[in-house]
């Protein structure tokens, strides 16, 4: 008995430290996602940092980015411990370092008035499985084929890091500059109302978080296919929480506390319990433990049973996956028969040039067909050229992020996306490698140049252009020096089209490559016109 | 002043000068003195060649009467100097950060209640600051580093001597500071041919973008009169010769270990001319800011001090 009473108090404190650690880390997630790097930019390598945590964006750049040796390794090391560490020691990652998993908690607590997540007994349904199979199949074929779109809505930290801050993050700076206008020395907040990208951020991530109110873990049971991975490894891990029907008295206290809605008396469905130790801890009689199998329970899986309620599971989910996949296989044809486009390779925006795509991308089809758009390198941006999209790239890649050159221009020295990016659709650059990759391509219109049409002097677009690929020349018959474009040089960095003052069209744009190219190295300054001054004495 | 205050200032005064006969100033600053110590006025333009950014402009203010001259006990001093650039301080497209921080600890060892450090920055505002190695250098000389980003720090003023530039939106610490001084680099311009003090002030300016559809020279030679600075020191260390501002992997440099020091904007920049090597005939500017009176183009008339370390 008194073995039985410690057993119980450790497995509280457990529960309590796991209650603990989650928290602490989903607080670091939020401040990491919170504001983008161009208002808070000491956040930037902590958000990029944890969004390396994630196993699907893990798996996706060690096993599709094509993302060179090391970064794969590195990759693949992230989504073995994950995968090797839930085999081992249970689905932890879902209740302990999953952000979107920890606010379904912190919305379900609310929703019961700060009470335990939910009250009343429930039946652990077990037909939601079958959607969760089918959705996981559906998702991960989908990244297979490059259609990321529903790993675009349901890939957990995706709806997490575009929701939160979107939502919360937004309204903290919005108040930040309530109290900058009253007087207090805080700093000012830069926030861009963006329908369509605000629409992808909160609606996934409110439904999400309604659905906790009701059903707190509903998301990670029926929807979620990082979930449905680590589900089917909890199925047959090492140490995870197991039932023993024997010792349970009925009492219904773990139906009570259970976050999943996976455990009863009666029954415990593996496939949705998130390893969060609460009905453990209030388990009267030991029935719940978190354990490794006993010697019998090592060998019932291969033992016949009388009805076999487990192969006919098996049945639905296989069929359940095979649905997934033949849609995910067959939804190129069915949008070429309706002839939606699904994705394009030279998106166009609204000024009717091609959009341009971060460096490290290789080409607008590998990057959009990797995308699952969390936007953690829109928030890593020091310039805030980077946004989402809309629908330009396709239906299978909505609010994919590009260069907005209407907005800034993308910083010569900085390589802050490629280093956010967890999925490998922007590749890991370095700086020196980065400054030759052309993303773009200036054109110059003359005429519209206001050097031209107003004869004054100006050289904004030689002032910003880092490579030297535009200069102010004299060129004969010109009064006045004008802007010379040496296109082999550029690398569509955009800080011409950003600054170009002529109204209302600009004289430098930049069109977007569909592939990208080695851009030529910086060209030799041209001798000075008045010679080197010396640098002997004083020139006064 | 209490006995205790006068004490602590002659040692301050001693170390002061112990430390820049260290540095081999004194001599020379004695040599060239008396005539215009004695007189009782200070040289209309100082230049120091050679030593390094901070010996450079302790010697410079030594002989311009001393940054006690400038800054008022428990004023306000707000320093300017060119952080434009997200690039690193070898490239010379930022002013030298040395310089700053011992401009910030001058400041407030002469009883500044405080030194604010900004600029409307073209690259992106913390990026510029982090990697020009100027918000470092200035908090660590004791400054604060004050955000320029947004329209709300930036006050709507009106211009009424100006042709062109007849408003603009001014930062609102050049309004309110008792001292404002000017801390430029000196280098080429794509667009107006060199930068120095006066076209250092465009990033006071919040609409600076508009200077180049209004016209670049009547807007840098106007944006003086919005506030001139209270004193201009211009940082010629490192000076880049072409693809300025920003500079690119082909610019050119001189090494002139050079700085300037005056009160006059335009003699700075007719010094600052000579420098770069064009002259100041080169840069429309100029002229227009002398003829507006701002200051005097004909340097060779004004009383200049050289110094070399």
């Amino acid at each position: 008995m008194k073995e039985e009473k410690r057993s119980a108090a450790r497995s509280r404190w457990a529960a309590r430290i796991r209650g603990a650690l989650a928290a602490l880390w989903l607080a670091a997630f939020c401040a990491g996602v919170a504001f983008p790097a161009s208002e808070l930019p000491e956040t930037a390598p902590l958000a990029a940092l944890m969004a390396r945590t994630q196993p699907l964006h893990a798996l996706e750049k060690a096993l599709l980015g094509r993302a060179g040796f090391a970064a794969s390794i590195a990759s693949a090391i992230v989504a073995i411990a994950l995968l090797g560490g839930t085999l081992l020691a249970g689905r932890f990652h879902c209740s302990l370092l999953c952000p979107l998993g920890t606010c379904q908690d912190a919305a379900a607590r609310l929703a019961s008035g700060l009470r335990s997540p939910r009250r009343g007994t429930i039946t652990p349904r077990r037909g939601l499985g079958a959607l969760r199979t089918g959705t996981a199949a559906f998702t991960l074929a989908g990244l297979v084929l490059g259609l990321p779109a529903a790993a675009t809505l349901l890939e957990p930290y995706t709806i997490f890091a575009r929701g939160f801050q979107r939502s919360l993050g937004d309204l903290a700076a919005l108040a930040l500059n309530g109290l900058e206008s009253l007087g207090l020395p805080v700093p000012v907040m830069t926030v861009r109302w963006e329908p369509f990208a605000f629409a992808l951020a909160v609606l996934p991530f409110g439904a999400v978080l309604v659905a906790a109110a009701f059903r707190s873990r509903a998301f990670c049971g029926a929807l979620c296919p990082a979930g449905a991975l680590l589900g089917a490894a909890n199925a047959v891990a090492l140490f995870r929480v197991r039932l023993d029907r024997a010792a349970c008295v009925d009492c219904g206290a773990c139906s009570r506390v259970c976050r999943a809605h996976c455990v009863n008396g009666h029954f415990l469905d593996t496939s949705r319990c998130v390893q969060c130790l609460d009905c453990v801890a209030v388990c009267p009689t030991g029935a719940l433990r978190y354990r490794p199998p006993r010697r019998d329970e090592l060998v019932a899986p291969f033992r016949p049973p009388a009805t076999d309620p487990a192969r006919r599971r098996f049945l639905v989910d296989a069929g359940a996956a095979g649905v997934g996949i033949a849609a995910a296989l067959a939804a190129p044809a069915l949008a070429r028969a309706a002839s939606v486009p699904l994705a394009r390779e030279t998106p166009r925006g609204s000024s009717g040039r091609t959009l341009a795509v971060p460096p490290g991308a290789l080409s607008v089809r590998r990057y959009a067909e990797l995308c699952t758009t969390c936007g953690t390198c829109v928030r890593a941006c020091p310039s805030g050229v980077l946004r989402h999209s809309t629908l330009e790239f396709g239906l299978a890649s909505p609010g994919v992020p590009y260069l907005d050159y209407g907005r800034a221009f993308c910083q010569y020295e900085c390589v802050a996306c490629s280093a956010a990016c967890p999925s490998g659709a922007i590749l890991d650059r370095e700086p020196e490698f980065k400054k030759r990759e052309a993303i773009g391509k200036s054109a110059l219109e003359l005429s519209d140049c206001i050097v031209v049409s107003k004869g004054t002097r100006c050289g904004a677009c030689a002032e910003h252009c880092p490579s030297g690929a535009v200069r102010i020349e004299e060129v004969a018959g010109r009064p006045l020096p004008v802007p010379v474009l040496h296109a082999a040089t550029c690398i569509g960095c955009g800080a011409c089209e950003t600054v170009c003052p002529a109204e209302p069209r600009k004289a430098m744009t930049v069109s977007g490559l569909a592939v990208h190219e080695l851009a030529d190295p910086p060209r030799k300054d041209a001798a000075l016109p008045v010679g080197e001054p010396s640098t002997e004495g004083f020139a006064f | 002043m209490n006995r205790r205050e006068f004490l602590s200032a002659l040692g301050r005064g001693a170390g002061a000068l112990g430390a820049a006969w260290l540095l081999g100033a004194v001599p020379r600053v004695f040599a060239q003195a008396p005539a215009v110590a004695a007189a009782g006025t200070f040289p209309d333009l100082v230049a120091v060649k050679g030593g390094s950014a901070v010996s450079r402009v302790d010697a410079a203010l030594a002989a311009a009467g001393g940054i006690g001259r400038f800054v008022r006990k428990g004023g306000l001093v707000v320093l300017k100097p060119n952080i434009g650039w997200d690039v690193r301080p070898e490239l010379a497209a930022n002013t030298d950060p040395a310089l700053v921080k011992r401009l910030v600890e001058l400041c407030l060892a002469a009883g500044a209640r405080k030194v604010v450090v900004f600029d409307h920055t073209c690259d992106p505002l913390r990026a510029s600051c982090a990697n020009s190695g100027i918000e470092r250098a200035a908090k660590d000389g004791g400054a604060e580093v004050a955000p320029a980003h947004a329209e709300s720090y930036y006050q709507a003023v009106e211009n009424a001597r100006a042709g062109t530039l007849r408003k603009a939106k001014v930062h609102e610490l050049v309004l309110q500071a008792d001292t404002f001084i000017n801390v430029p680099v000196l280098k080429n311009h794509g667009g107006a041919g060199m930068t120095a003090a006066m076209k250092n002030l465009m990033g006071m300016v919040w609409d600076r973008g508009a200077f180049h559809s209004m016209g670049l020279d009547a807007c840098i030679a106007e944006a003086a009169l919005f506030r001139k600075p209270d004193l201009n020191i211009v940082d010629a260390g490192k000076v880049m010769l072409s693809g300025g501002p920003r500079g690119n992997a082909s610019s050119r440099y001189a090494e002139q270990r050079l700085l300037m020091l005056s009160t006059d904007i335009v003699a700075i920049d007719v010094a600052s001319a000579r420098t770069l090597g064009p002259g100041p005939e080169a840069f429309e500017y100029i002229g227009r800011a002398a003829t507006m009176g701002l200051g005097r183009a004909d340097i060779e008339k004004l009383a200049i001090r050289r110094i070399e370390l």
